[in-house]
């Protein structure tokens, strides 16, 4: 309770304080005598056009001497100008940064049309996630034009929307599938299809990993020449 | 500010519309079955997804839906189409041919998609071919459905 008190009576008095030493500050900034005034007159300070003109002493007060300059405008505008002209520095920065990377916005365009490339959708709808994925990441890298756009190509996720689709739900697919006695030797083709998967690494690790479970139970050996076979292409 | 309109309109049923208490009722069952049609969907769950879609279809009549349907069917022929278009690879392969024919077995089950029906012609196909290995895969899947029923009971 003692705290609030004196929070809220330092709320109530800060103003007072702060106008209080305010008040102070100028009354020590303005001359008190015409000796004062008269040996800052002949310094030409200008602190003294902060003053009020009103409170200034008569010209006969101050005989011949001549006013300081009031540079306070002067300093203002300096202020202002020098503001502007860094601004317009940044701006040119701006503008020269941006003609800079025109190239990359166009190769990130070119990039960004590919996650919809028709001849992948094709393919991986056709069942053939490994040779879709492949051919996807092989398009993805032709775009690069140099080192810094490879490195950047394989930085981002510029994902295949059915390709990523369809193999998220493989994946999926597969894991609910190697439980089922029946169907595990299509889940195991499929497991190791992903596996292999190119340039979806967060597809092929998860996939990766679960073969790692997988590959030392009893049922493998005999699902192998299956998996073999079908890999291998043997068709009839 | 959905549950807030929900409960307005749970309000409202139990205020004595009867009629609207039943379409509230029907609409909830369509939002909870769109639910768990998208979750089988994600992870590929082709049976759950498929008797989703076809109980949600039958909600949505059961509202007296006119326009097209809400329930997004791309993804569940995408990825229908796709195991079909797996297995029908597989079935060129010999020592694959049981597992193949067993996948073909449950696809069929997806009676009114094109997947489902492209399924069906092929296990005729198959069946007409070489009835020996159809036999063995039918017996396969018969145990695995066999199995399945159990472990839901």
């Amino acid at each position: 309770m003692s705290k609030f008190k004196g929070c809220v009576l330092g709320i109530f008095f800060l103003p007072f304080l702060y106008f209080g030493l305010s008040a102070d500050v100028h009354a020590q900034a303005e001359p008190k005598t015409i000796e004062e005034w008269r040996e800052r007159f002949k310094r030409g300070d200008p602190s003294l056009h902060r003053i009020h003109p009103s409170k200034w002493p008569s010209k006969e007060e101050l005989g011949d001497l001549i006013p300081p300059k009031d540079d306070t405008a002067e300093k203002a505008f300096l202020e202002r100008a020098a503001k502007a002209e860094k601004m317009s520095a940044d701006l040119l920065k701006q503008i020269k940064a941006g003609q800079a990377n025109r190239g990359l916005v166009d190769f990130r365009k070119r990039h960004e049309k590919s996650i919809l490339d028709p001849e992948v959708s094709k393919l991986a709808k056709r069942g053939q996630l490994l040779a879709a994925s492949k051919l996807y990441h092989s398009r993805r890298l032709a775009l690069a034009s140099s080192d810094a756009e490879r490195a950047l190509i394989l930085e981002s996720r510029f994902d295949h929307v059915v390709l990523k689709q369809l193999a998220s739900q493989e994946l999926a697919w597969v894991e609910r599938n190697l439980k089922s006695e029946t169907h595990r030797g299509a889940a195991l083709i499929s497991l190791l299809d992903l596996v292999r998967l190119e340039g979806m690494e967060e597809t092929s690790s998860s996939a990766a990993k679960l073969w790692a479970k997988t590959k030392s139970e009893r049922w493998i050996r005999e699902k192998l020449p299956a998996v073999k076979a079908v890999n291998a292409g043997r068709q009839k | 500010m959905n549950r807030v309109l929900l409960f307005v309109l749970c309000c409202l049923a139990f205020s004595g519309f009867s009629g609207f208490s039943q379409d509230l009722e029907a609409m909830m069952k369509l939002s909870k079955l769109k639910r768990s049609y998208r979750v089988a969907l994600e992870q590929g769950d082709l049976s759950q997804a498929y008797s989703q879609f076809i109980a949600g279809r039958s909600a949505e009549k059961a509202l007296g839906a006119t326009s097209q349907s809400t329930f997004d069917s791309r993804q569940l022929n995408d990825f229908a189409d796709f195991k079909m278009a797996q297995a029908t690879r597989w079935l060129m392969v010999d020592e694959a041919k049981t597992i193949a024919l067993v996948e073909l077995m449950r696809l069929q089950g997806l009676e009114t998609l094109p997947a489902g029906k492209q399924a069906r012609t092929s296990l005729a196909a198959a069946k007409e071919k070489d009835a020996r290995t159809y036999q063995k895969a039918q017996e396969m899947f018969d145990r695995g459905s066999s199995n399945r029923s159990t472990s839901q009971e």
